[in-house]
């Protein structure tokens, strides 16, 4: 039995310093320090959005995207709409409610985190860029965006989601679905500028969305009624990698913890083999 | 079952090759949901299908089945060595099915090399790839190690074993740090689903043992021996009862935080009174934990090798259920608020798949058992065709020539 005892304390040992290893690599921490700067930004007051689509249609010649497929709901997110507007609810004065959505290219994109194989990149711009032939297919970015927008094209068997025109962004020139609004909802600029129209706009009363959200997002919201409304989802404000250092922790806890519980119960079990053969009047 | 049972002991090989052509049976029509998978245009009706639950039940298997056999590998309790081999092939079959549902279910499963040549430290899908193939050959060596155990230092298993540990831990808690980390998924954010997942394991992994290792013996042998019974019934049974304990104080924890939070409480209705109800309160709760753990409990049931049989297949199906509540359910509520519920039912050519997994998994075992000498005291016979196999190898290759002997 000493010699069990022994084993059972060097397996202690070698789980404990392996667990030490396994702490050596939390998977999100050099990503929540190299978080790029997002050069562009978009600020879209939606309140005045009545809804004609003229940014859709431009979305999709900037794109050579093909037009929703008869049946296709073409007010949500598709491979065939990057952007889409939608009537959502009834305003405060019980008009009509338009809202656009489409990728909100954050700071700290939980989507490139993720990315198994890193299809996915922030550039210093502010678009989150995609490389096709990268991906594999595993949609964790399609399950793990805080926003709920990309969707996986399964005809052409890629990530389909707005891409932030980063050909015109080079160039100094706003997106196209920017350009097209009629309305001139939105007010394209470096992202400095655009949070200081937020934060004016705030203190006259809009409700603001992206400032914070996941950490910030390039793309900054104003609405006259709660966002919900307005179908965006309740976002925390930590980004991905914030929340994953926790799991993390529980991670490691759950490394030590689970070789403990084992150990501890396998020396319970060696303890009852000793008790029952000196019962039975036997030698262990 | 007792019948095939006596024509068993009467004629194996018969009752073997019946058995493997009823498993080929069930496999072949998986070839169509193969294809369905592999070559659809349209979307699934949600994101993450029947295949990602069954990838996550089967990996908590095989990693639960090697959590108990590291009672023996590591922690040297000399009575699990009657089910440790055993305990280990089954480890590395059962991690075969779910590498095969996960390639199957990417969209783009010939560029899955990627995965390995762009490697990215931050990403925990990435080092689930990399775990679960460290994970399968890690399982592959340490089998070989227990099967030439008396040839080899004692040194071996045990190193062997400890590494099988700890990457064990590292690749089923990154699983659970996989789900557990998507704040866009309420069911599954939760910094508890590392342990919940460990939790599971073992529980799945015992039962596993308990349910293989009993049927084994009833087939080659017509019953449990009764060191065996013992071991399942009193040294197995009280780890499976705390985890059934654990596990539910893990559920109600969910229930009681949802109270807090909206988006979860929106998601645990979906389980406890929307349309997965019947499917947690039924088969995950009921049938899958409240009645194990009564047959557990009750001196009398424990001891009967029928009930506690009755009772680690009731456990299976139970994870099994709670994954797919899980994996399924947490993504039954629309990240967009007026998107409200997705409505899922598992595809036929998916079901037809999971069918043909989990047969290569039984076909596998089947010639597992027939070939390599899992128990201590296994006869020569069931090594007819290693016998014939390692005769042509060189002598260099001493360890499996040993095993000849």
């Amino acid at each position: 039995m000493s010699c069990s005892r022994r084993r059972f304390l060097r397996g202690l040992a070698a789980t404990t310093v392996a667990g030490a290893g396994v702490s050596l690599l939390d998977p999100t921490e050099s990503q929540a320090a190299t978080a790029p700067a997002s050069k562009y930004a978009v600020l879209a007051d939606v309140r005045r959005c009545v809804g004609c689509r003229t940014c859709e249609e431009a979305c999709r010649r900037q794109n050579e995207l093909d037009e929703p497929e008869h049946g296709e709901d073409n007010h949500d997110l598709s491979r065939h709409s990057y952007t889409a507007v939608g009537e959502v609810s009834q305003g405060v004065e019980g008009d009509e409610v338009y809202s656009k959505w489409q990728c909100m290219h954050c700071l700290r994109p939980t989507c490139v985190t993720i990315c198994p194989a890193g299809a996915l990149t922030k550039t210093d711009l502010g678009p989150v860029e995609y490389n096709v032939k990268r991906c594999i297919g595993c949609r964790y970015c399609v399950i793990g965006c805080l926003f709920g927008v990309p969707r996986f094209d399964w005809e052409e068997r890629k990530i389909a989601r707005c891409v932030f025109c980063p050909d015109r962004l080079e160039k100094g020139i706003e997106p196209a679905c920017v350009e097209s609004c009629p309305e001139r909802l939105f007010t394209f600029g470096e992202r400095a500028d655009i949070l200081a129209k937020a934060e004016e706009a705030r203190q006259q009363g809009a409700l603001v969305y992206g400032v914070e959200e996941a950490g910030g997002t390039s793309w900054i919201y104003l609405s006259d009624i709660p966002f919900e409304q307005r179908n965006f989802p309740e976002v925390d404000h930590s980004a991905y990698p914030e929340h994953s250092k926790v799991i993390t922790g529980s991670q490691l806890a759950t490394v030590f913890g689970g070789a403990l519980a084992l150990g501890l119960y396998s020396a319970s079990l060696m303890k009852k083999r000793v008790e029952d053969v000196e019962e039975e009047g036997g030698e262990p | 079952m007792s019948a095939s049972l006596r024509e068993l002991r009467g004629g194996p090989w018969t009752f073997t090759w019946r058995w493997l052509a009823v498993l080929a049976v069930v496999m072949l029509p998986g070839a169509y949901g193969l294809v369905h998978i592999l070559f659809r245009h349209e979307p699934p009706p949600m994101e993450w299908g029947t295949l990602v639950p069954c990838y996550v039940f089967f990996a908590l298997a095989a990693t639960g089945c090697s959590l108990v056999n590291s009672i023996f590998t590591v922690f040297g309790v000399e009575r699990f060595r009657k089910i440790a081999k055993r305990g280990v092939l089954l480890s590395v079959l059962l991690i075969l099915p779910p590498l095969i549902f996960i390639c199957v279910e990417l969209g783009k499963p010939f560029q899955m090399y990627n995965l390995y040549i762009f490697f990215q430290p931050h990403s925990r899908m990435s080092w689930m790839g990399t775990l679960y193939m460290v994970f399968l050959f890690s399982l592959v060596v340490e089998l070989v190690v227990m099967l030439l155990e008396e040839s080899l230092p004692k040194w071996v298993p045990r190193v062997m074993g400890s590494f099988v540990l700890l990457v064990t831990l590292a690749v089923h808690t990154n699983l659970g740090a996989l789900f557990g980390s998507i704040n866009a998924k309420p069911m599954w954010s939760t910094h508890l689903l590392p342990m919940h997942f460990i939790v599971s394991a073992v529980m799945s992994g015992a039962a596993i043992h308990i349910l293989f290792g009993s049927l084994v013996y009833i087939i080659k042998r017509g019953g449990l021996p009764e060191r065996i019974r013992v071991l399942y019934s009193r040294d197995l049974s009280p780890l499976v009862i705390g985890l059934i304990i654990v596990n539910f104080a893990l559920i109600a924890e969910k229930i009681i935080a949802s109270t807090h939070d909206t988006g979860l409480a929106a998601a645990v209705a979906q389980l406890t009174t929307g349309g997965y109800a019947p499917i947690f309160w039924g088969f995950e709760i009921i049938i899958g934990g409240i009645v194990p753990l009564v047959i557990l409990l009750n001196p009398k049931t424990r001891n009967s090798t029928r009930w506690l049989i009755a009772a680690a297949a009731m456990l299976i199906m139970g994870v099994f259920v709670s994954k797919y509540d899980l994996v399924v359910g947490g993504q039954s509520v629309a990240v967009m608020p007026l998107a409200g519920t997705i409505p899922y039912w598992p595809e036929f050519g998916e079901i037809l798949f999971v069918f043909t997994g989990a047969g290569l998994f039984l076909m596998l075992f089947t010639l597992g058992e027939i070939l390599l000498p899992l128990d201590p005291e296994e006869e020569p016979r069931w090594l007819i065709f290693p016998e014939r196999v390692l005769r042509f190898l060189p002598d260099w290759l001493y360890p499996a020539r040993h095993l000849l002997k």
